[in-house]
């Protein structure tokens, strides 16, 4: 009887004219079964090379229990489990208590040890002993070597992970972070952005001091198993890294909001710019607290009007004071707060401008230089268009009528052919009046 | 590729020097050996001729490479990778899981073998299975399949970690 090419063996009863078994034709079975009554020697066991061992040995004792866990540990013989059959040895692990850390109290008789490339865990059951394999640390021999991967295999394969492995993945080495987080084109071809939406409704740029760039942009965020991903992208030393974070599940806008409020407690100091498309404007003003470094600050809110949440007015102008750029599309400035201003451009709503006494009152001021000194450009947005209309000052100035544009210029008082010239246009859009500041170039 | 093309054979040689009998509308699938029988203008000759040496794969490799485009060279062609498309890695058909339980040595003798040969199939099914066995793995695993040396700091891989916590389960 010739069992070498067997790949399993199994006997589950015994019968009296069982024929003797060879263990020579035994060794490299991967599977061996056989029922207690065929029993075998401790030094069969310590033979065996199949990965599943269920066998009876009837000299089993301490020192060959010993022997065999010591043979697992050195790795000379390896096993997935090996079920030792009517062992004499008992519950005696007296000899090896201290070796494998077994408690003195424990009775449970279970316990774990490790070779350099497996963990086992020896369990003593009613009738038998299991000695099994519960964790493989894989042999650097036979595993796949990363570094060795040609790059665009190793594309690949982060190309075909999850969003989560790719996480796991890129905390393994700075390579593999840098691999898994390369582009913002990348992530979206190793399938980060599938089936996103790009908005990008919000951006910042933040300086840490004047000697590093640290900036900042929000790009996206995207859905991914009921949770909001958020991503987004920074430039440190001129080079840029893309991350992403996770918020937690809800609703885009909410999100949005959370991941706002994080990240303006955590950089307020350090924004230097502030741009939103369609964030809340009562939101950005319950969050902006302390803008102290503040250059530029765009919020355009597109919110449909009928919404409850347009709040027009609710952005603390205090924060904004020191901003040299001001772009607020909605947000309803005083005549009082437009002057604290110190704005090199600007583009607002104030609904006091519209008086005309006050208009005038700002261009005199500008013009003796008592405001606004580095104004470039101002655009106010006119909410009601009747009642302005620059052609009341024609008694003052000299009214230049083009078409749908009215202009007049006047010449600064402080500033050597300084300029500052008026622009109203009337159109189908909103009404608005443009101011700029410059200064004439001689001759 | 004419029909009496495609039911010739050609030969392939393994890199310890066993020599395989292929036929051509199974080794199809290798851009490799297509290009090279069409850069030699053997495509349509009756006798391809001597063993194409493949001497980067090994005789038990390429066995495992003819089985696998013997299996498939009858898919329709896949087209070819949408940007949009969404990535799966749970698409792998029953027999593809099947053919890649092997020790991760294979496995990567398999990817290597794949992209040597240009057999794109086998090279996204077999990257797609590297791909599974990171899934639930913590980066101390993955560090170890891998054989990835962590050079992060502590405060390194701190940040990162914090960076990533999301996708903790």
């Amino acid at each position: 009887m010739h069992l070498e090419n067997l790949k399993e063996i199994v006997i589950s009863c015994i019968s009296d004219d069982l024929p003797f078994i060879d263990k020579h034709q035994l060794l490299s079975i991967d599977k061996i079964d056989l029922a207690p009554g065929i029993n075998f020697k401790s030094n069969d066991l310590f033979d065996f090379k199949g990965k599943h061992v269920s066998v009876s040995i009837d000299d089993f004792n301490k020192d060959n229990f010993k022997k065999y866990l010591e043979m697992l540990k050195n790795g000379q013989i390896t096993v997935e489990c090996a079920e030792i059959y009517e062992p004499i040895l008992q519950v005696d692990f007296s000899n090896i208590k201290s070796e494998y850390a077994i408690n003195e109290d424990d009775e449970s008789c279970s316990f774990d040890f490790s070779s350099e490339y497996r963990k086992y865990s020896v369990t003593w059951h009613e009738s038998f002993l299991e000695i099994e394999t519960v964790e493989i640390f894989e042999k650097l021999d036979q595993c796949i070597y990363w570094p060795q991967l040609p790059l665009h295999i190793q594309e690949n394969v982060i190309y075909q992970m999850d969003v989560k492995s790719r996480c796991k993945f890129a905390q393994c080495s700075k390579k593999s972070e840098k691999e898994a987080k390369r582009s913002k084109n990348y992530l979206y071809k190793i399938g980060v952005l599938d089936n996103s939406e790009w908005c990008s409704e919000l951006q910042f740029a933040f300086s840490e001091n004047s000697d590093k760039d640290f900036w900042f942009e929000f790009m996206d965020e995207y859905s991914y198993n009921n949770q909001t991903i958020v991503l987004y992208k920074t430039w440190k030393n001129g080079e840029e890294f893309i991350k992403w974070t996770k918020i937690e599940s809800g609703k885009p806008y909410e999100v949005r909001l959370k991941y706002l409020k994080e990240y303006l407690s955590k950089y307020e100091k350090v924004i230097k710019y502030f741009h939103s498309e369609t964030i809340l404007l009562q939101e950005i003003s319950n969050n902006l607290n302390n803008l102290g470094n503040l250059e530029k600050i765009y919020i355009k809110d597109d919110t449909d009007e009928s919404s409850d949440y347009l709040k027009l007015g609710y952005l603390d102008w205090k924060l904004i004071r020191k901003c040299k750029h001001v772009f607020l599309h909605r947000a309803v400035l005083s005549f009082e707060q437009v002057l604290e201003l110190d704005i090199e451009t600007a583009e607002i709503q104030c609904h006091d401008m519209e008086n005309k006494n006050n208009f005038k009152n700002y261009l005199n001021m500008l013009k003796n230089g008592r405001i606004h000194r580095n104004l470039k450009k101002i655009r106010f947005n006119l909410i009601k268009q009747e009642n302005m209309d620059i052609r009341e000052f024609g008694t003052l100035w000299r009214i230049e009528e083009n078409r749908e544009t009215l202009t007049f210029r006047l010449k600064s008082n402080v500033i050597e052919n300084g300029i500052i010239e008026v622009f109203q246009q009337f159109g189908d859009s909103q009404c608005h009046i443009l101011i700029k500041c410059y200064e004439e170039l001689e001759g | 590729m004419t029909d009496a093309a495609q039911e010739r054979s050609i030969k392939l040689l393994s890199s310890d020097n066993e020599t395989f009998q292929v036929p051509r509308n199974v080794i199809r699938l290798s851009n490799t050996i297509n290009t090279l029988l069409q850069d030699l203008g053997l495509d349509d000759e009756e006798d391809a001729g001597d063993a194409i040496p493949v001497q980067n794969v090994t005789s038990t490799i390429l066995k495992k490479v003819i089985a696998w485009c013997q299996h498939h060279h009858e898919d329709p062609v896949a087209a070819d990778d949408s940007d949009s498309r969404e990535k799966r890695t749970d698409d792998i058909s029953s027999w593809d899981v099947e053919f890649l339980k092997v020790d991760q040595g294979t496995l990567f003798e398999l990817i290597l073998a794949a992209n040597y040969l240009d057999i794109k199939g086998l090279l996204d099914v077999s990257c797609k299975t590297v791909a599974n066995m990171i899934k639930g793995k913590s980066p101390e695993e993955i560090r170890r399949t891998f054989n990835i040396k962590n050079d992060f700091t502590p405060e390194e891989e701190e940040q990162i970690r914090k960076e990533n916590a999301w996708c903790e389960d």
